[in-house]
């Protein structure tokens, strides 16, 4: 049992402030990581997956506040938990975990370089921020980091502009970047959403075989289940700022314990269902808004198996239905 | 069925300048570049490929939404052809009631300062197919049709959220009646739990209204839930159509091959095997030789594949492709024994 973690996330909430008054965004998440594996965490848009994963580092901009919880952070060397939650967001402290220990992956591979510097020169800062290497020897790395990404060419890929690239070679460079110190834990959120197939398939290859090589841990955000099913061992699913299901990739695809996630299984076109030409069972409703979040379990007025009185009466929380699958739904709480 | 809309070797070239000062030779993009194909009547045909292969152009330049350089768009409507890619500029206005478009984001393509219902009626305003009673009846029609809820007709757009929104464009799309629809990426920017409601609403509106629809997309899944037949594109050119079935389990061209591959399995369990290719999409003012395909391609080996450019042919009944190994090769398609497993959470939910 020593050292089985690497993050454990405790109710953290994050809340939104819109002019005096603050809305939860985020409304108590649980979270914890096994050292080297990989996390998929999985929602649609607004259900605060990346604001999750940005409070990780601390990224949050002005109006996000964390109010409650703990991020506890062991490293790799298993000595003391660090609360990265109070860490100061602009202080030394975390200035040092963020790119050295723990580095992230951002959607928008065109917006996530600076187009004034050189791919090799935006890369090897973070090198000399971290590591203690002399110039030369920061573009060597540089330049190997970039070869074992797959692209053709480094020497000379290294002093171009990010310009130069297509979206899949600077999504590469991005996992590039994000390897350079061997970060114990890498935060990818949506790298894959902005690319074609075939460059998603090649990106996410990658991911697995830098995971394997370097042992690194990842927490993988998308929206899509079949991209987190082929990467993630063990699936988180959010919905309106809460975590209601969270179990092994295999489970959560086989046997779906929450409505939402049932539903959702349902609701994706799948080649299977092709096969079967079964129709698609849309989820009902849509996502209510932020300042109209429904009482109790956010997601009882989509719910097909809503109970009155008990749904819409306080939050459920999260708990085991069997080994390491969690649920957070009175279905399965009597 | 009867073939409603035949595309004859329609090109879109896109000036780029010269290729230097002093050249007369002047350079284009070809972003389609003579592609052919029939659409039936009631039938859905999608168009997937890689961002840039020219989808988009495509879909646009048949509805001369942009002026195509070539090429002819036969639709045929009742008793008579008619040549769309001829039309004066008031002939068309009176064929765009029967072929409409449906964009991808349903943020942008709605005026924010005109009313729901404001919206919907104004092809019929400027058309001059309907005006008062007969013009509101039309509009409530179509939006309960379309899934609307009828009291929020006079609302403006930002009150309704993405899959609303996405209604009220195709609620547009349909006033008038048209018998071909171009639906450009209709679900990509919705939420998941989304896309199924808007996939199902076209699945049943084209059951209704006898609608053709003409579906691009990038989503893989998606495109196989809603065609009947799909069309592979890259770098302006078809590679290959066939029945859903035939491209996405026994495809003839190499890149359908990788495209196919690509797909993320429905079971975790099973391991993805992807087809990767070589190199990076070309750029398309510059496009490779021969079979544009070839520098990627994993089964070039001859000198015709760098000197001829491939003819689309049918190799066999309604599997049409464009590679000169199309007899020869034997190639995977996507992951067959993808079963939906039956959640056993299901009853409970």
């Amino acid at each position: 049992m020593t050292q089985r973690y690497l993050l454990r996330v405790k109710n953290l909430k994050i809340a939104l402030r819109v002019d005096k008054n603050f809305i939860p965004i985020v409304g108590g998440v649980d979270l914890s990581l096994e050292s080297g594996k990989v996390l998929g965490l999985v929602g649609e848009s607004g259900c605060g997956k990346s604001v999750t994963a940005l409070s990780l580092l601390r990224l949050l901009s002005k109006e996000l506040k964390i109010e409650d919880g703990k991020i506890l952070f062991y490293g790799q060397n298993g000595d003391d938990a660090v609360d990265i939650a109070r860490l100061k967001p602009k202080g030394k402290d975390i200035q040092k975990i963020r790119g050295g220990t723990i580095s992230m992956i951002f959607q928008e591979p065109m917006s996530s370089f600076s187009p004034l510097h050189t791919i090799g020169y935006q890369i090897k800062e973070v090198i000399q921020l971290h590591l203690n290497v002399s110039k030369e020897k920061a573009r060597e790395m540089t330049i190997e980091l970039l070869e074992r990404v797959g692209i053709g060419d480094a020497t000379h890929a290294v002093d171009r502009y990010p310009g130069a690239f297509s979206g899949g070679m600077r999504q590469r460079a991005m996992i590039a970047k994000a390897l350079s110190c061997t970060p114990s834990l890498l935060i990818a959120d949506e790298p894959t959403t902005a690319l074609d197939v075939t460059i998603q398939a090649q990106i996410l290859k990658l991911m697995r075989d830098m995971q394997q090589e370097f042992g690194t841990s990842i927490i993988f955000i998308s929206h899509d289940l079949g991209v987190v099913g082929q990467v993630a061992d063990e699936v988180a699913i959010m919905y309106m700022g809460y975590i209601v299901e969270q179990g092994p990739t295999k489970e959560i695809f086989k046997i779906p314990k929450h409505p939402y996630t049932v539903n959702l299984l349902a609701a994706i076109p799948r080649l299977g269902n092709l096969q079967a030409r079964k129709r698609l069972e849309p989820i009902k409703g849509t996502v209510p808004g932020l300042f109209s979040r429904p009482s109790g379990c956010a997601f009882h007025p989509r719910c097909n198996s809503f109970m009155s009185g008990i749904c819409d009466g306080a939050f459920p929380e999260l708990k085991e239905v069997s080994e390491n699958h969690c649920v957070a739904c009175y279905l399965y709480t009597q | 069925m009867s073939t409603l809309i035949e595309v004859q070797d329609l090109k879109m070239y896109f000036p780029l300048g010269r290729a230097n000062l002093f050249s007369r030779h002047k350079v284009f993009l070809r972003a389609v570049d003579g592609v052919s194909f029939k659409l039936q009547k009631g039938e859905t045909l999608g168009l997937v490929g890689e961002s840039g292969s020219g989808k988009t152009t495509l879909g646009r330049a048949i509805l001369r939404l942009i002026e195509p350089t070539g090429g002819r768009i036969l639709f045929k409507n009742g008793n008579g052809v008619t040549d769309f890619a001829t039309l004066n500029r008031s002939q068309l206005r009176r064929q765009w009631r029967h072929m409409q478009m449906i964009f991808q984001d349903p943020y942008a393509s709605l005026n924010p300062r005109m009313t729901v219902k404001e919206i919907i009626g104004e092809s019929l305003v400027a058309n001059r197919l309907a005006s008062g009673g007969q013009m509101d009846e039309r509009i409530l029609d179509i939006a309960r049709l379309c899934g609307l809820n009828i009291r929020q007709l006079s609302r403006y757009p930002h009150a309704f959220s993405g899959g609303q929104r996405q209604r009220i464009a195709i609620a547009r799309a349909l006033v008038m009646h048209p018998q071909f629809i171009v639906c450009d990426e209709p679900v990509s920017a919705l939420d998941v739990s989304i896309q199924a409601q808007i996939l199902n609403l076209l699945k049943d509106l084209q059951q209704e209204l006898d609608l053709t629809y003409l579906f691009i997309a990038h989503d893989l899944s998606a495109v196989a839930y809603a065609c009947d037949r799909v069309a592979v594109m890259y770098l302006g050119r078809l590679v290959e159509m066939a029945t859903t079935k035939a491209l996405y389990y026994t495809p003839r061209h190499p890149y359908t091959e990788a495209l196919m591959s690509a797909i993320p399995p429905d079971d975790p369990e099973l391991p993805m095997q992807p087809v990767f290719l070589e190199g990076e999409q070309p750029n398309p003012a510059h496009p490779p030789s021969g079979c544009t395909f070839h520098p990627r391609c994993r089964y070039a080996d001859t000198e015709r594949c760098v000197t001829e450019v491939p003819r689309f042919r049918e190799v066999s009944t309604g599997h049409l492709i464009s590679c000169h190994h199309a007899e020869s090769l034997t190639l995977t398609g996507a992951l067959e024994h993808q079963i939906p497993v039956e959640p056993e959470g299901a009853e409970n939910a």
